[in-house]
């Protein structure tokens, strides 16, 4: 009853909500890449793509009934971990040789 | 899980709100991780950030998935990702170069990535089609929670028999991740001699 | 009353063992099936993995000798163990794929679910293991070759090399969308530390950083192209999902998510749009590993997308209306692909990134067999699912030609780099007064690259351009536009190949070295003159087998049939539950 009283909106979330937010993350995740210098600020753009593909698998599986886009999600998590130690192991790696994490100022290869 | 069995009106529009609070949370934590000039608050925000997906998570009624999110993903890779910016903080990118010529083009892309996808996932509704259950496209929580296996048992029975292959080459990926991270990361004392050559 | 008892103790017992019974028989069901045999290849090279770790730390053991050889059997019996699986056919010059109609019965293994299936043994899919494993062998030749590799980190890097060659086998196989995430991660995140290997070399960090920043954006694409691909049939099941598919009636949504995926493979081929990392990493790289890289994960790559394209075609889904216009896409990709590698690497002062961009543009070609695989399929029925076979195989024929010129190449820039410590241009002037043999051996593979007659690329080049001939004959005159365009390449590729070949032949050499010869190991002659002599053996072998381009075919698996739309009532675990109270 109450729900129906506030400002007349139908409060029930739908799945829809859930791909909003998927998208909406997602296209931030892409801003991020394309505006940040930082490679690990480019690292924290990927972070926010993968996750928005995380609620697009949780929410089509909810929605299915199926448990594959939860078994996804952990799949995601997993490799999400091991591509941060492994980007981050070369991103430290970069910031001992060159003193800088900016991805525009290492430029011995060019062509 | 409590919220989704709860059906008068009331937990109704306690649990919307509450739904709303954690939606917002995460997509302002998420605009703070793009516009934030400190790559420290964006790691910041990129920790509230994925929390609030945690919270989306349990909306949808994927409780395991929630706990890993938050000890995993925010409590490791988060965590993380922090460290990185911590160790790189002498970087001058951080004090003296701000990314402003870029932010325009950042915001182009956004949005000509998310036109699209709003098109394709929320203005149509991709899964309207598929789903004989709700005619009309909405789909409550009520009803997901209803639809949905048990979830953990339900994980585990799957992780265990249909993509337990998947499961074992994960493990092998770590492996993989571990030593090659240490390798790169771990001190250099065996490069102030001469290495040993191969042949 | 006992009985109850009986019955009630049984049940709980069945319930604490429950998933461990599952599990068992999700296992005891592949062995059962001989199934875990085929999967037997992939299993040595994971126990490898472990024990070139163990010693590694054993003192005993330790030594470069002790690594090299346990990944040298570790890389030479699963690629025995696949061709006498195989039936001991020679590679895929002979068509006889009877015996291979009993793998795609066995397909699916570790899974209860219809679509669930994870990996596939096919024909496809073993050539593609053999290749990877094969081009893993020639790694090790070169790693052994090369000066600069620490010998203190030899097992840290077979251990690597050993995890990239078994994430290529596994998406070779893999049908299953998850699999193939998750071998796409697993071979990326090897190369990265691979490209990153001599951690104080600054050209390698900077490769490997946008290596990895470019593998970790796209696979972040290819990932939301998947969810949107689950989305919208409910599986991941490739095959399932091309069928499902055909009954969505959302274009925009379906190419969105086809093309997001494809940014995924595109990067492990480096075609256009996603080929900016490769230049950097393959120079910054040490030699071997950039020798691996433009070879094997490039390989591994179009394994997987042809098999997508195969798929997501309009032959799988059994329906007249076509999902995306595959042939328009992938040739024009290959197109694009082919111009961009041949115009820049003209310009290019390094070997290594000559090579590179010669890569980028031979990936181009490949895309031609791309596109009539994409073709067949569009035609569908028998007459399409033949043009397919020949797409598919001229492109694996191709990359057999590849594999061995561009290590001979590599081989040749190592042995170069070797005496001189230089990979630029200048360094290889004069090398035919240094050493002749090596300076006719790189210019063998320099013209095979080219695709000059008496070599095995110009067989290899053939066999593509009569796959494209055929698709353009079956209706698709933008196939011979995209032919056009690569004979067009080609004729611009002379350029910088012939440049380096001026070089080493007619250019003087700088006057302190240009007398003294160059000294070419025994393993750089096997490695270099071995390629260059197999390029002029295999043309003349292989010109035997250039008529029948037909017979020569390598099938992949038959679609699934009668998949209908997914059945949400139906949840998996309902299903397993009562498959597990009946066992």
């Amino acid at each position: 009853m109450i729900a129906m009283q506030v400002g007349g909106l139908n409060l029930e979330v739908s799945t829809n909500a859930f791909l909003l937010l998927s998208v909406l993350l997602f296209s931030l995740g892409v801003g991020a890449i394309v505006a940040r210098r930082n490679a690990v600020a480019i690292l924290m753009g990927v972070e926010l793509m993968l996750n928005a593909s995380a609620i697009n698998f949780v929410s089509f599986g909810a929605r299915g009934g199926s448990i594959d886009g939860q078994i996804f999600g952990v799949f995601i998590i997993i490799l999400a971990a091991a591509e941060a130690a492994v980007g981050l192991a070369i991103v430290l790696n970069l910031f001992a040789l060159f003193k800088t994490i900016d991805v525009d100022q290492p430029n011995l290869l060019k062509g | 899980m409590l919220l989704a069995e709860a059906n008068t009106p009331v937990t109704d529009w306690i649990y919307t709100l509450v739904f709303m609070a954690v939606f917002v949370t995460t997509l302002m934590a998420g605009l703070w991780v793009v516009i934030a000039r400190d790559v420290i608050r964006a790691g910041v925000s990129l920790f509230i950030c994925l929390s609030g997906v945690a919270g989306i998570y349990f909306f949808l009624n994927a409780q395991f998935l929630a706990v890993v999110q938050i000890m995993v993903y925010v409590g490791g890779t988060t965590v993380l990702i922090l460290f990185g910016v911590m160790l790189t903080n002498r970087a001058p990118v951080l004090t003296s170069r701000r990314a402003t010529d870029r932010t325009l083009a950042g915001w182009l892309a956004t949005v000509i990535v998310a036109a699209p996808l709003f098109v394709i996932l929320v203005g149509r509704d991709l899964m309207e089609k598929k789903d004989v259950k709700t005619a009309n496209g909405w789909f409550t929580m009520k009803e997901a929670a209803a639809q949905a296996p048990i979830n953990t048992v339900a994980l585990g029975d799957a992780l265990l028999t249909s993509y337990i292959l998947p499961f074992e080459i994960a493990s092998l990926v770590l492996l993989v991740a571990l030593v090659g991270s240490a390798y790169l990361a771990r001190r250099r004392e065996d490069e102030s001699g001469i290495e040993g050559r191969l042949s | 009353m006992l009985l109850e008892a009986a019955e009630t103790a049984t049940n709980a017992l069945q319930g604490v063992v429950g998933l461990p019974q599952e599990s068992y028989r999700a296992l005891a069901g592949i062995i059962g099936n001989d199934t875990l045999s085929y999967f037997a290849p992939e299993l040595v090279i994971c126990v490898a993995m472990l024990l070139v770790l163990l010693v590694d730390v054993s003192d005993k053991l330790r030594s470069p000798r002790n690594l090299m050889l346990v990944a040298l059997v570790a890389l030479a019996a699963p690629a025995l163990m696949i061709l006498g699986k195989w039936g001991g056919e020679a590679l895929f010059f002979y068509p006889a794929w009877g015996n291979l109609a009993q793998y795609s019965n066995l397909e699916g293994h570790i899974s209860l679910q219809p679509d669930s299936h994870m990996l596939v043994f096919d024909g496809f899919a073993n050539f593609f293991k053999v290749f990877v494993l094969a081009s893993g062998l020639i790694t090790l030749g070169m790693i052994h070759l090369d000066k600069g590799t620490p010998r203190r980190s030899l097992g840290e890097m077979l251990t690597l090399l050993l995890g990239s060659v078994l994430g290529m086998m596994l998406l070779a196989s893999a049908t299953n969308l998850l699999m193939i995430y998750l071998s796409i991660e697993f071979m990326s995140l090897a190369s990265f530390i691979l490209v990153a290997f001599k951690r104080r070399d600054r050209k390698g960090t900077e490769g490997a950083l946008k290596y990895m920043l470019f593998g970790a954006v796209s696979s972040g694409v290819m990932i939301y192209g998947i969810s949107l691909l689950y989305g919208m049939a409910g599986t991941l099941d490739i095959a399932l999902i091309g069928q499902r598919l055909a009954q969505v009636n959302d274009p925009l949504a379906i190419a969105m998510a086809l093309m997001m995926v494809t940014v995924g493979f595109g990067y492990k081929m480096s075609i256009a749009p996603m080929h900016f990392w490769a230049p950097d990493a393959y120079e910054g790289a040490p030699t071997p590993v950039t020798a691996f890289l433009s070879v094997a994960s490039k390989a591994a790559g179009f394994a997987v997308f042809i098999r997508f394209i195969d798929a997501m075609s309009a032959q799988s889904t059994g329906n007249a209306l076509p999902i995306i216009n595959w042939v328009s896409f992938v040739a024009v990709i290959g197109a694009v692909t082919m111009t961009v590698g041949n115009l820049t690497a003209i310009w290019q002062p390094n070997v290594k990134r000559m090579l590179a961009y010669s890569s980028i543009a031979h990936a181009g070609y490949l895309m031609i067999g791309a596109a009539v695989v994409a073709a067949g399929g569009e035609i569908g029925g028998e007459a399409g699912a033949r043009i397919a076979d020949v797409g598919g195989s001229a492109t694996a024929f191709y990359l057999v030609a590849y594999c061995l010129m561009n290590f001979g190449a590599f081989a040749v820039v190592q042995v170069v780099a070797n005496e001189t410590g230089r990979d630029d241009m200048n360094a290889f002037d004069g090398l035919f007064k240094r050493n002749p043999t090596l300076a006719v051996v790189m210019a063998i593979l320099l013209l095979s690259l080219l695709g000059i007659p008496p070599t095995f690329g110009f067989i290899g080049k053939a066999r593509l351009f009569m796959a494209g001939l055929e698709a353009a004959q079956a209706g698709y005159p933008i196939m011979t536009v995209l032919l056009v365009i690569a004979a067009v390449n080609t004729t611009v590729s002379c350029y910088y190949y012939f440049r380096l070949i001026r070089g080493m032949f007619i250019t003087p050499g700088e006057a302190a070295t240009a007398n003294r010869p160059l000294i070419v190991s025994n393993t750089g002659w096997l490695m270099a003159g071995g390629s260059a002599v197999l390029t002029l053996a295999l043309f003349v072998a292989g010109s035997f087998f250039i008529g029948p381009a037909d017979e020569a075919r390598l099938k992949r698996r038959p679609h699934l049939e009668g998949a209908a739309m997914p059945q949400h009532d139906q949840g998996h675990v309902e299903v397993k539950r009562g498959d597990g109270s009946k066992g």
